[in-house]
């Protein structure tokens, strides 16, 4: 009952638990570990180790990226700042130029006078060339404009009145310039330079213009120089990203208001072109510049396309800034890392299957032995013994089979001898029945007989009571008594038949001899009564017996021997011993009446008597083999027939320590 | 399960870095008390200065540490002319150097200080809980938040980053991380000194700060690796007591006519200006007791940087002041800090700055020999 409820425990843990391999679990365990180190070492690679200084290709790239982005910002910056230093330079050079300074100071009372006068324009002009101070001004100033080479003209003009002095361009000497309102910051407010980008009144064309004041020899302001720059060239060439900054790259540049001052490289989102001045940028590096901030950042540019941009704020003047930006798309900058990640995966993919191809080739060849003997188990486990796992490996699976083999081998021989016992006990046990039916027939047919006789001569005794014939009634009792006295011996002859099995006392060494004397002494009587000449081999062994029951084997014989004597002129009892096939086999050997061989197995048998007249039970030869059996061994008799005399021989098992010939005595 | 425990653990360990890295710290403009500024009477430097409150003298307050003021200042201190223009009238101007605007103010409020020199925020911290008059603008420079590598500003979140509290430099800080979609509840705010910074960053106590010149140029000089990942342009101002400048419109404009000779004198020749960032170097050690990791080239080509983005006219850009612009927002800032209360008035501020005054000096070049260069250079 409880086998049966462990088994379906067992069953049930069984549907429970998933079943997976040791060759899947290797397979997920190493191929997983395999593949989390490789994505670990792949991100690492990329993107660095946190808490630690190792930096990945990723920052190092856009490190790299933004190190660059800064460095041409930066170049930029000071590049258009120097630029606008040096022409601030220059103004200032020629506008406290002694030459620039003296020539103004004698021309502006005479324009001033000539203007007062009415005389302008072309007319102006041609009385100013007459002059020694405004040839040499004028000659100076082309001189300068040519030497530099940036400038696009240069102008000195009456800050009171607007009106041009001279100009490095003919037919501008009266002009009025007073759109200018930076003459009044110099006249009136203190400023003695004014910068400023702005588009000229005159021709709307972009000019940067640089004003300075032109101080009297009383260190009053009444004139400026008017530097007109197109700024164009130096700009565009200075925004010119080339190749450094890849296909995408580009540099803006922006006013205080956002607007753009170059044209820039893209259309807008909506495919128109920027007009500058006019568009504003609502791009945050834009902003950012515009309103002093340096820095870098990713974001959207004016077309809405992901950009890294630097920004920088250029600070001309306390009231002028401009923005300055460079860009780059996102897409390009990251280009060759995503091109390097796609090579990692790839990579690191067929890493992967190689990997797991060569962890499923291990684990194969790891858990061989183990699937193997899994699989034997389980057919040991259907009932099949004779299979063998026949692991020829040199770990502890080869181990472990060996000493499965070999189980098994112990198992399969116990279950063979096993097997054998069974029968053995089966055909000993079906014998075992057979002799107690026999048994259980002979004694109720045994048992019956002296009954039978009871009643009988019970059944005479009424008659004879009633007759009153005494004589009669004596015998009759005495009938009886014969009966119960013979029913009596049967009963206690049974009784020793049946301890024979159950009480055998302790064995001992015992001299063949000594027990054949002891017997001798017992049966004295009867055998010098029949004047039987009886002889002990003086050579018998030594046995390891119970000696009591010994005793009673060989007397036994000795009694039969003497009983069924016959008339023998020289009777005779041999005791002895010989050996049969290496066996010892012992023997009471008469010369008496003999027994016909068919009778031979029958006389062990129970109630069995060859003489039914003759005195006994029949249960003494059942006695003897009892008690043969008891001791390990076998008893059959040899005759060669009628008056042939018998021989009663019987082996013993040999104790295991006893030797095989000991010939001591004690 | 041995194993597993261990994993587990190390799993733990992550989860928990990766939360403190990603939860917010302290910094929140808002949780900040109300700030009163310290009393500085007994402060190690301030306490020798020996103010003389009388009408004979006038108290300068400048700062030393505080590129390219530091030069234009010192410039000013050597300035016969201006020396000689104020004896005239029996006057005499002292020069008091300072660590920072605040400090400055505390003085300028107690009434040892007659003018001073600062940057945005003590100037309109000034204006809004005092009554001055600004005057000029005395420089034009950037200041930078640096970084221990090349990032972008969104890669500070979660971070600490140094900073000085109502500083242009928290200002300008508070500005880069806007542009980087960051705001104060998103980086870890760390408030410390600006000289502590760069070895801060050097040892990695924080991720970047946020100063004005020369500490940034110092640690780009000292810690190469280092570099400002963003700028943002911050002004300087001078300003004196309302009383004072109703009182002493003369002196007033002689001083400003001293820093406008200052900028020309150093703008018309390089060797001046290596002379000026010469002495603005030893002010700082003087006034420090500290070596100035800065060459004297460097300290003039910051100073140039600066001072070159002024025309020789300091005029105050009327585009600063007008409703918000940058003055105005830092202004709103301020009272977010609580540095100045809330109900502070724009007005008063706006107000307070005077842009003709300087043009009446730059108009009289003459009168107050503008280009009359005369310095005291032994």
């Amino acid at each position: 009952m409880n086998d049966k409820a462990t088994d379906n425990n067992v069953r049930d843990s069984d549907k429970k638990v998933f079943f997976l391999s040791i060759q899947s679990k290797m397979l997920i365990y190493f191929g997983s570990a395999f593949i989390i180190i490789l994505i670990l070492f792949v991100l690492s690679e990329m993107f660095g180790v946190p808490f630690t200084n190792f930096k990945g290709e990723y920052e190092q790239h856009q490190s790299e990226v933004f190190r660059n982005l800064n460095l041409v910002a930066d170049l930029k910056k000071e590049r258009l700042k120097h630029w606008v230093e040096e022409r601030r330079g220059d103004a200032r050079v020629l506008s406290e130029s002694t030459m620039i300074r003296s020539r103004v100071a004698s021309l502006l009372p005479l324009v001033n006078e000539k203007i007062v006068n009415g005389v302008t324009g072309n007319e102006l002009q041609t009385e100013l060339q007459k002059e020694l101070s405004y040839q040499a001004l004028t000659q100076y100033l082309n001189m300068v404009k040519t030497t530099y080479g940036v400038y696009d003209k240069i102008q000195i003009a009456n800050v009171l009145n607007g009106s041009i002095i001279t100009s490095t361009r003919n037919q501008e000497s009266g002009m009025d310039s007073s759109q200018y309102d930076a003459f009044s910051k110099i006249t009136h407010q203190g400023y003695d330079e004014i910068i400023d980008l702005d588009k000229d009144p005159s021709n709307g064309v972009l000019k940067l213009f640089i004003i300075r004041a032109i101080y009297s020899p009383d260190d009053k302001a009444h004139a400026a120089l008017i530097m007109h720059i197109n700024p164009d060239g130096f700009i565009k060439r200075t925004l010119h990203t080339g190749g450094g900054l890849g296909q995408t790259g580009e540099a803006l540049l922006i006013n205080q208001d956002v607007q753009i001052i170059t044209t820039l490289k893209y259309p807008l989102e909506d495919g128109t072109t920027a007009i500058p001045f006019e568009y504003q940028i609502k791009a945050r590096p834009a902003v950012f510049a515009a309103q002093g901030q340096e820095g870098i950042i990713a974001t959207e540019d004016y077309r809405g396309e992901a950009v890294l941009a630097a920004y920088r704020h250029i600070r001309l003047t306390s009231e002028l800034g401009w923005g300055l930006v460079v860009k780059r798309d996102q897409a390009e900058v990251f280009a060759p890392l995503r091109e390097s990640i796609f090579y990692r995966i790839v990579v690191g993919s067929i890493c992967a299957f190689l990997m797991l191809g060569l962890t499923i080739l291990i684990s194969r060849n790891l858990t061989r032995s183990i699937r193997r003997l899994s699989k034997t188990v389980q057919e040991v486990e259907e009932g099949n013994l004779a299979v063998r796992a026949s692991i020829i490996s040199s770990d502890e699976v080869g181990l472990l089979a060996s000493s499965f083999d070999s189980m098994l081998n112990r198992v399969q021989d116990w279950n063979t001898e096993l097997n054998k016992q069974v029968k053995a006990r089966t055909a000993e046990l079906e014998s075992k029945n057979i002799e107690l039916e026999r048994y259980t027939y002979t004694v109720s047919h045994d048992l019956k007989s002296p009954l039978v006789t009871i009643k009988g001569f019970l059944g005479m005794l009424e008659k004879d009571i009633t007759k009153a014939d005494a004589e009669r009634i004596k015998r009759d009792v005495s009938h009886i008594h014969n009966a119960a006295d013979k029913m009596n011996q049967l009963l206690d002859e049974l009784l020793e038949l049946s301890r024979v099995g159950e009480v055998v006392g302790t064995k001992e060494k015992v001299s063949l001899n000594d027990l054949a004397n002891e017997v001798l002494k017992l049966v004295e009587g009867q055998i010098k009564n029949l004047g039987v000449q009886v002889k002990i081999d003086p050579d018998l062994p030594v046995m390891y017996v119970d000696r009591h029951r010994l005793v009673e084997v060989l007397q036994n014989f000795i009694e039969n021997a003497v009983k069924y004597m016959g008339r023998q002129s020289e009777s005779y009892i041999e005791i002895g011993a010989r050996q049969d096939n290496g066996e010892d086999v012992y023997y009471v050997r008469d010369n008496g009446i003999g027994i016909e061989p068919r009778y031979h197995e029958n006389i062990f048998g129970l109630f069995n008597k060859l003489d039914q007249k003759s005195d006994g039970t029949g249960i003494g030869l059942a006695i003897v083999r009892r008690i043969i059996e008891v001791h390990g061994g076998r008893v059959w008799v040899e005759s060669e027939g009628k008056g042939k005399g018998s021989t009663f021989c019987f082996t013993i098992a040999k104790k295991r320590e006893e030797p095989e010939h000991d010939n001591s005595r004690d | 399960m041995k194993i597993r425990s261990v994993i587990n653990t190390f799993l733990a360990v992550c989860l928990i870095l990766i939360a403190h890295t990603a939860m917010p710290k302290t910094g929140k403009a808002e949780d900040q008390p109300i700030i009163k500024t310290p009393d500085l009477s007994n402060h190690s430097i301030y306490s020798k200065y020996k103010f003389n409150n009388t009408e004979n003298v006038i108290n300068l307050g400048t700062q030393s540490f505080f590129s390219p003021t530091g030069l234009i200042t010192e410039v000013m201190k050597r300035d016969t002319v201006l020396h000689n223009a104020l004896s005239g009238s029996g006057i005499e101007v002292r020069f008091f150097p300072f660590l920072k605007g605040n400090d400055l103010n505390f003085f300028f409020r107690k009434g040892d200080i007659d003018a001073g020199i600062g940057g945005d925020m003590p100037t309109i911290t000034a204006a809004a809980t005092m009554d001055i008059t600004v005057t000029s603008i005395i420089q034009q420079g950037f200041c930078s938040v640096v970084a221990r590598r090349s990032m972008l500003i969104r890669e500070l979140r979660g971070k600490r980053i140094g900073y000085a509290l109502g500083s242009n430099a928290h200002y300008a800080l508070l500005r880069a991380l806007a542009s980087g979609g960051l705001n104060e509840s998103l980086v870890q705010m760390i408030q410390m000194d600006v000289n502590e910074m760069p070895e801060a960053l050097r040892a990695g106590e924080i991720a970047a700060f946020s100063a004005w010149e020369p500490t940034p140029a110092i640690t780009l000089m000292k810690y190469p690796e280092s570099t400002v990942i963003h700028r943002y342009i911050s002004s300087g101002f001078m300003y004196f007591t309302r009383t004072f400048s109703e009182n002493h419109p003369k002196l007033v404009r002689q001083i400003l006519a001293a820093e406008i000779r200052a900028l020309k004198w150093m703008r018309s020749n390089r060797q001046n200006l290596l002379l000026a960032s010469k002495w603005a170097i030893q002010a700082v050690e003087d006034l420090t007791n500290n070596k100035l990791e800065l060459s004297v080239e460097q300290n003039a080509s910051l100073a140039e940087n600066d001072i070159l983005g002024l025309t020789s006219a300091p005029i105050i850009p009327k585009n600063d002041l007008r409703e918000n612009g940058p003055l105005h927002k830092e202004f709103e800032f301020l009272k977010t800090l609580n540095k100045i209360p809330a109900t502070s008035n724009w007005e008063k501020v706006h107000n307070s700055f005077d842009l003709q005054i300087i043009i009446d000096v730059l108009a009289n070049s003459k009168e107050y020999k503008l280009s009359g260069f005369n310095y005291d250079i032994e």
